[in-house]
């Protein structure tokens, strides 16, 4: 799946409302536009709701849609990070002026981020990443997959793991550290890539 | 740097968790906003972190489409009718609020207007013991509560009068208002003005009531006794009031030491023993006895600094060694050597 393949010609398709049409938006879409999404937002269920809604209001405005759509897609998904920031600001509002400022931070870096990843044709980029990680040291895999996709936090790996939680800590920016070396080709690469 | 860097690490792996204290998160946002090197750093860290998942969006990927369709499959059919049903909804739900908001509204200014003076809410501060209140009434009159004292008025309070009742020592700085005389109750004597600062202390322990005129003017009135009419004082007018014979009297002073307390400091001028005591209890909260008669005749004049251990005071007070102090629990006795 590329996304070379959203054409003008699909995008009248989904406004004709063909479900096959929009299946194939989600298909190119959906991984890269959660990827941007937790650019933004750390929590990844967060984020993928956020996504979801983005692709249901297509659904739902599919009678005004226009090509391109990679732009709108993008702004809704920072839109919808937007959203849920300044929401918990709102609600947190009783926090700490240090959590306003980190969260100042985080709408400022929504704000000036124009892209944060470019396009990625993600099918090929899984396996880099996958193969990364995998590359990693066992111990230090099993942590950084505990922490990054179980959502666990430092501490409760610590206790699962029966080590500190500064070594967690520790593992944890090694992982850091190595996907920056093996994936470094790919934010170079991410950059070059022209859109449209 | 380097350690720097690394804690930067830490804090960040803190921060995206979201599982980071207080503190840290002070130091993170001060490492942000300290230089762009860490701006750039957290960028790539987070667009790391966002590849990372790769694998793993991909792998709920067809999971989620089929979560997509069933939440659009339950939208559409209903979508358009529930829509407007609850927009039309949210429409009448708001003229109902604000009609009954405004009927609400209207009652109770109408209330006010028609039966001033006994609403039934009743507002009521207190300063406890060993503290001090400020309290700004709704009409921009501020009122310092000295300790264990407190000050109650009601809902309509600057609507056509200000009343309020204190009990113990207030501070008064009038917002001016000639239109709505403000009323100081005290039980046994009123304080009567339109815009002035004053001190009345009317502790229930204590034998008189004293009001001290700082600014403007201000009427006292006796509600027990008419005949004694509106007795008008002056600036750095001095006004005492026995509770025990009814009698009063006013006379000059330096009127302006006797809000003194509102800046932490207790001002005496020939004032006994027994007097300063008083004021010490309520700071301290503490009970001080004095077993000498003829110590209670003794006239203290100075200033003393409320910040001071009661120890400090004592110490000052009993500046030439005369007397025998002795505590035991919260109680001071204070003896002749």
């Amino acid at each position: 799946m590329s996304i070379k393949e959203i054409t003008e010609d699909l995008i009248i398709k989904i406004s004709n409302s063909e479900e096959k049409a929009f299946s194939l938006l989600y298909d190119c879409y959906y991984t890269y536009l959660n990827t941007v999404a937790l650019c933004y937002i750390f929590n990844k269920d967060v984020a993928n709701e956020i996504v979801n809604d983005v692709f249901i209001n297509v659904w739902h405005k599919r009678h005004t849609l226009s090509y391109p759509i990679h732009y709108y897609l993008i702004q809704s998904v920072k839109n919808g990070c937007l959203n849920y920031i300044r929401a918990q600001r709102t609600t947190e509002r009783a926090l700490s002026g240090h959590k306003k400022l980190l969260l100042d931070f985080q709408e400022e870096y929504i704000l000036t981020n124009p892209t944060p990843l470019q396009y990625l044709e993600t099918q090929e980029i899984e396996k880099e990443v996958r193969n990364a990680i995998a590359q990693l040291p066992e111990k230090c895999r099993i942590i950084f997959e505990q922490f990054l996709f179980f959502g666990k936090l430092p501490e409760e790996i610590a206790k699962e793991q029966l080590i500190t939680v500064s070594t967690v800590r520790v593992q944890l920016k090694n992982a850091t550290d190595k996907l920056k070396v093996s994936l470094s080709h790919l934010i170079c690469i991410l950059v070059l890539i022209v859109l449209y | 740097m380097q350690s720097n860097n690394n804690n930067f690490e830490e804090l960040m792996i803190d921060y995206i968790s979201g599982d980071i204290s207080e503190a840290d998160q002070q130091r993170l946002s001060e490492l942000l906003k300290s230089s762009a090197d860490f701006k750039t750093q957290f960028d790539e860290m987070i667009k790391i972190r966002a590849l990372s998942f790769i694998p793993q969006i991909e792998a709920g990927k067809q999971k989620n489409y089929n979560h997509i369709l069933e939440r659009i499959k339950e939208d559409v059919p209903t979508k358009n009718m529930s829509r407007s049903w609850m927009h039309n909804l949210r429409q009448i739900a708001a003229i109902v609020i604000l009609v009954i908001s405004v009927s609400v509204s209207l009652f109770y200014i109408y209330r006010d207007i028609t039966t001033p003076g006994d609403s039934s809410i009743c507002y009521e501060t207190i300063a406890p013991i060993g503290s001090q209140t400020k309290i700004i009434l709704p009409d921009s009159t501020i009122v310092w509560l000295n300790s264990g004292s407190s000050l109650k008025y009601n809902q309509s309070y600057g609507k056509k009068n200000r009343e309020v009742a204190l009990s113990g020592e207030g501070y008064f700085v009038v917002f001016k208002n000639n239109k709505k005389q403000f009323t100081v109750h005290t039980g046994e004597l009123d304080v009567n003005d339109v815009g002035t600062v004053f001190n009345v202390k009317a502790y229930k322990n204590e034998e008189e009531i004293t009001v001290n005129l700082i600014e403007g003017a201000v009427a006292i009135s006796l509600p027990d006794n008419k005949d004694a009419g509106m007795i008008i004082i002056k600036p750095d007018d001095r006004f005492i009031y026995n509770r025990i014979t009814k009698k009063s009297e006013s006379f000059q002073t330096n009127a302006s030491r006797s809000a003194l307390w509102t800046t932490g400091k207790l001002c005496f001028v020939d004032a006994t023993i027994e007097q300063i005591s008083k004021d010490l209890e309520r700071r301290y909260n503490v009970k001080i006895q004095i077993a000498n008669e003829q110590i209670k005749k003794e006239l203290f004049s100075g200033s003393l600094n409320l910040n001071l251990s009661l120890k400090e005071i004592l110490s000052y007070i009993d500046v030439d060694k005369k007397y025998r102090i002795n505590q035991t629990g919260d109680t001071i006795m204070i003896n002749i050597r």
